[in-house]
């Protein structure tokens, strides 16, 4: 009891590194009771959807609730390695004073405890209406729906609770182990005895030059959409060590390069401040680092968020490009299911578009014979193999998914009347390629025209053709030139099942289409596998929404670390400057000079993080487009204007935190 | 050069309950090329007194005038770039700044005052020889002994070629045979002309000085000059007053207690 008697008094007399210590724990706590709501509801949430989303967002989510526990555990023994640096003192007192190792163990385990206490009941409490407020107001409006318990169950609450103590334990074992390692009152000599001069590590500088420039080069160099997702993570972590050995390594070079020009280094602006930064990047440049790679985590994760939740439609409309689609499997088909004739089948539809109030204002039926990885050439067109898809740097160019169609088929389709010879074919793209001639193995067709694709996919991600030949007999004949695996008899059986697909405009509400969607999928008029462009944009929504909620809350915790570090930061320097400037003051620098001083200093440790942080987003802005274009979103301009108005909501939210800790940082020196 | 008139420094409490006077009435001069100790025990209003006449501090009343200028008059902005080019300063812990070398130590009053750089280092070159630092410009602090870092403080003082070097208990942190070399350096130094104003509380080093003062409550008890008498006897003499100050203190004690 005499422990936590003397701990709850340490607690109150230093406020100044304990109350961030229980802030930064609470608000930890708060993060993870929210992402384990949002895991263990996401059942509920995602009711409405089918069980391949609810499956992936229950996934994302839990992926969230992990990332949030590691963020935990980091920022907690981040937080408590401060704790301990700024109290050698202190220990070294009761030291002084009779302390032994177990005296001091059992007085740091007992504010720790009482520490953990707080922080859990505060966050447990806080976390709980958080996660209400949050679900009612964000998710409400990003149009999440279902009846979640979301803050309202206790199990999220009570595993948030069990990670917070378990990461008190970690740091309680923690610090007993720094009391073994350690004498405090040693630790305090050492410290008066100033420190030495750091080196430039090269071998860091090298490797810190490598890494960011491969992660740059693989951002910028990386045009495939594909090859941009398979690179990213790679990429990421290439940029992540370039930049902390950079800022470590880099930061003491250049300060020693501008130190050795003399006069620029003998200025009274420039000679205080190069000597302390070279002195302060070695213990700063892993904080800078770490505050440069979370404000780019919050951009770019916030960025791409908003952007795919704005991007619904554009993302809705490359994957299911008409209102609706169905495989029609009528007696005129391959695939009949019973003997409902197309002309039964499309008044069918047309009936079931009726009663739900939906008009439809255009309907095209494409059957398409089949279709081929192709790698489209100048001049020629060569098949795809596994390889060109398996390169290092994302799929081989040119690569295509070719349709091919009969003349007849296409004929129509577009109800037109053309006539192809043997020898002659109609190209279409999506990529809007044209070409004079194409050869196919030893077969030479000039293209005639320009065939339309009036069904065709606008996902971005994969570059769509469609061939049309004359007939069966051609195709065959142009397959087999491509692929000698592809035999003839294998080809005959697949163009003699060629699918026919009906895509329909519609007029209506989404909820009718969908009612009309559900209808036709279930009536048995002959149609298979129908697709609703409302079913999808409703489903689509809600998956992005989902991820956006996913991406704020994410972006909260980044930002929290960010100002957690800046104000470690600043009061850990402000301690060790505090008695560099009273001794300015003594050897003839004025107030104001003093205080020009710290402003330069303190204004640069506070742009450069934020300044690498827009680089790398820039860098990572094409890189991730890239990414998006997977998802059907091509629009360049309003990615680059999302990220444009992120960064400056976050310089802005920056700029707060850093006078918030500035102010601390000048009490201290005072 | 230096001229102190009825010097009177009061410090209040935050809420001006009570006051304390650390300085009552101080006068006394000191003449160029002068080598002056100050003597007084800790709380006597010693370092009050270096801290006035180093315009880091203000006067409640009295004035200083050092060559001709009044120290109440440079305005609060100027006092800095005043305190820069007149006066040097040691202190008993160095006060060296750990992130610069020694030579960057040295020339940091020359960077302040925007010295350009070819000056900075001809004086460099001509100050160090002298303190035996030639070969050490290169090294941080840490590297240097404690008498070695107080020579660096030093020549920091020196380098500006300051009208009065104030010297705040400079052999405080220093062993006897250190605090002996560095003695002797001050007495080099004062020989060849630069005027010395000390302020310790041991005996052997203001021995080393031409003239003593002895503050006690804030006022100048006694003075002594050194004449023609060895660094030993000057020695006794300023023990004898010292256990004459004592025994006085004790007597105003004894009064207190009536």
């Amino acid at each position: 009891m005499f422990y936590f008697h003397l701990a709850a008094t340490n607690l109150r007399a230093h406020k100044r590194i304990f109350v961030p210590f229980l802030l930064a724990m609470t608000l930890l706590t708060v993060m993870n009771v929210v992402m384990l709501s949002a895991y263990m509801d996401s059942g509920a949430l995602f009711a409405n959807n089918g069980d391949g989303i609810q499956a992936a967002a229950q996934e994302m989510f839990k992926y969230g609730s992990e990332v949030m526990m590691i963020f935990a555990v980091i920022l907690g023994t981040y937080a408590n390695s401060f704790l301990l640096k700024q109290r050698t003192k202190q220990l070294a007192l009761y030291s002084v004073i009779g302390f032994g190792k177990r005296e001091l163990r059992h007085m740091v385990s007992a504010e720790l405890i009482i520490c953990a206490g707080i922080s859990i009941v505060c966050g447990a409490v806080f976390g709980a209406a958080f996660s209400r407020l949050s679900y009612l107001a964000l998710g409400k409006m990003l149009g999440m729906p279902g009846h979640a318990h979301f803050g309202l169950d206790l199990k999220p609450i009570l595993v948030s609770a069990a990670v917070i103590a378990l990461i008190f334990v970690l740091l309680i074992l923690i610090d007993a182990n720094w009391l073994r390692k350690h004498r405090p009152l040693a630790m305090l000599q050492a410290a008066s005895a100033g420190e030495r001069e750091p080196k430039t590590r090269w071998l860091m500088l090298i490797i810190g030059i490598i890494t960011l420039g491969a992660g740059y080069a693989a951002a910028i160099g990386i045009t495939d959409p594909l090859g941009a997702l398979q690179w990213f993570f790679i990429a990421v972590i290439l940029v992540i060590v370039g930049t902390y050995a950079l800022f470590i390594a880099g930061s003491v070079f250049i300060y020693k390069l501008l130190r050795k020009n003399k006069h620029y280094y003998y200025q009274p602006a420039h000679f205080i401040n190069v000597a302390n930064m070279i002195h302060r990047m070695r213990q700063n440049g892993a904080g800078l680092a770490s505050i440069t790679i979370l404000a780019t985590m919050t951009l770019v994760t916030i960025a791409t968020t908003i952007t795919l939740y704005l991007g619904v439609p554009q993302i809705v409309s490359s994957s299911t490009p008409a209102d609706m689609q169905y495989i029609r499997a009528t007696s005129a088909d391959k695939l009949a299911t019973g003997k409902v004739t197309p002309a039964q089948n499309q008044a069918a539809v047309a009936a079931i578009a009726k009663k739900h109030h939906v008009t439809i204002t255009k309907r095209s039926v494409a059957t398409i014979s089949t279709g081929l990885p192709i790698k489209l050439g100048a001049k020629r067109v060569l098949a795809a193999s596994n390889k060109d898809y398996a390169g290092t740097f994302g799929p081989a160019k040119g690569l295509m998914t070719a349709d091919i169609m009969t003349l007849a088929n296409y004929n129509q389709m577009t109800g037109q009347n053309i006539q192809l010879a043997r020898s002659s074919m109609l190209l279409g793209t999506n990529t809007n390629q044209h070409r004079r001639q194409l050869a196919f193995g030893p077969h030479v067709l000039r293209v005639q025209g320009t065939a339309r694709m009036p069904y065709a996919s606008k996902l971005g991600g994969t570059k769509n053709a469609l061939f049309v030949f004359k007939d069966n007999a051609v195709i065959t004949q142009v397959a087999h030139a491509l692929s000698a695996k592809l035999s003839k008899k294998t080809l005959a059986a697949t163009l003699a099942n060629a699918q026919t697909t009906v895509y329909l405009e519609l007029k209506g509400s989404d909820a009718n289409q969908i009612a009309m969607a559900k209808e036709v999928q279930h009536a048995k008029i002959g149609t298979l596998n129908v697709q609703s462009a409302a079913q999808s944009r409703s489903s689509v929504l809600q998956w992005m929404s989902a991820f956006l909620f996913m991406g704020i809350l994410l972006g909260i915790m980044f930002i929290l670390a960010t100002a957690l570090i800046l104000y470690y930061k600043q009061v850990s320097e402000g301690l060790a400057d505090a008695k560099r400037y009273k001794i300015l003051q003594q050897v003839g620098l004025s107030e104001r000079e003093v205080k020009a001083t710290i402003n330069s200093q303190l204004l640069t440790l506070f742009y450069v993080p934020l300044v690498v942080a827009a680089v790398h987003t820039a860098v990572a802005a094409p890189f991730i487009q890239r990414v998006l274009v997977l998802f059907g979103i091509t629009n360049w301009t309003q990615f680059l204007t999302i990220i444009g108005i992120t960064l400056l909501v976050f310089a802005a939210i920056y700029v707060v935190m850093y006078k918030a800790t500035a102010r601390v940082y000048y009490r201290i020196v005072r | 050069m230096l001229e102190i008139t009825n010097l009177a420094k009061t410090y209040h409490t935050r809420f001006g309950a009570s006051s304390v006077h650390a300085l009552t009435d101080i006068s006394f001069g000191v003449e160029d090329g002068e080598y002056v100790a100050i003597m007084g025990e800790s709380g006597s209003g010693k370092s009050t007194l270096l801290n006035l006449i180093a315009a880091l501090d203000k006067p409640t009343s009295g004035s200083i005038n050092l060559n001709g200028t009044e120290l109440a008059t440079i305005p609060e902005a100027k006092s800095a770039k005043f305190r820069r080019e007149h006066l040097g300063f040691v202190f008993q812990d160095f006060n060296l700044l750990d992130t610069f070398n020694v030579q960057d130590n040295i020339v940091l009053p020359l960077v302040l005052s925007k010295t350009p750089v070819a000056e900075m280092a001809k004086r460099v070159h001509e100050l160090t020889p002298k303190l035996g630092l030639d070969d050490k410009l290169q090294k941080f602090p840490y590297e240097l002994s404690g008498g070695q870092q107080q020579r660096v403080a030093a020549a920091r003082a020196l380098i500006t070629d300051p009208e009065l070097l104030l010297a705040d208990e400079p052999t405080g942190a220093l062993d006897s045979r250190t605090a002996d070399e560095l003695l002797k350096l001050f007495a080099q130094l004062n020989a060849e002309g630069q005027t010395i104003l000390m302020v310790t509380h041991s005996a052997v080093a203001a021995s080393h000085a031409q003239r003593v003062l002895f503050i006690r409550d804030g006022r100048i008890f006694h003075q002594l000059y050194r004449g023609d008498l060895s660094q030993d006897e000057m020695l006794v003499k300023i023990s004898d007053t010292m256990t004459a100050m004592l025994a006085k203190q004790d007597d105003t004690g004894a009064k207190a207690v009536d």
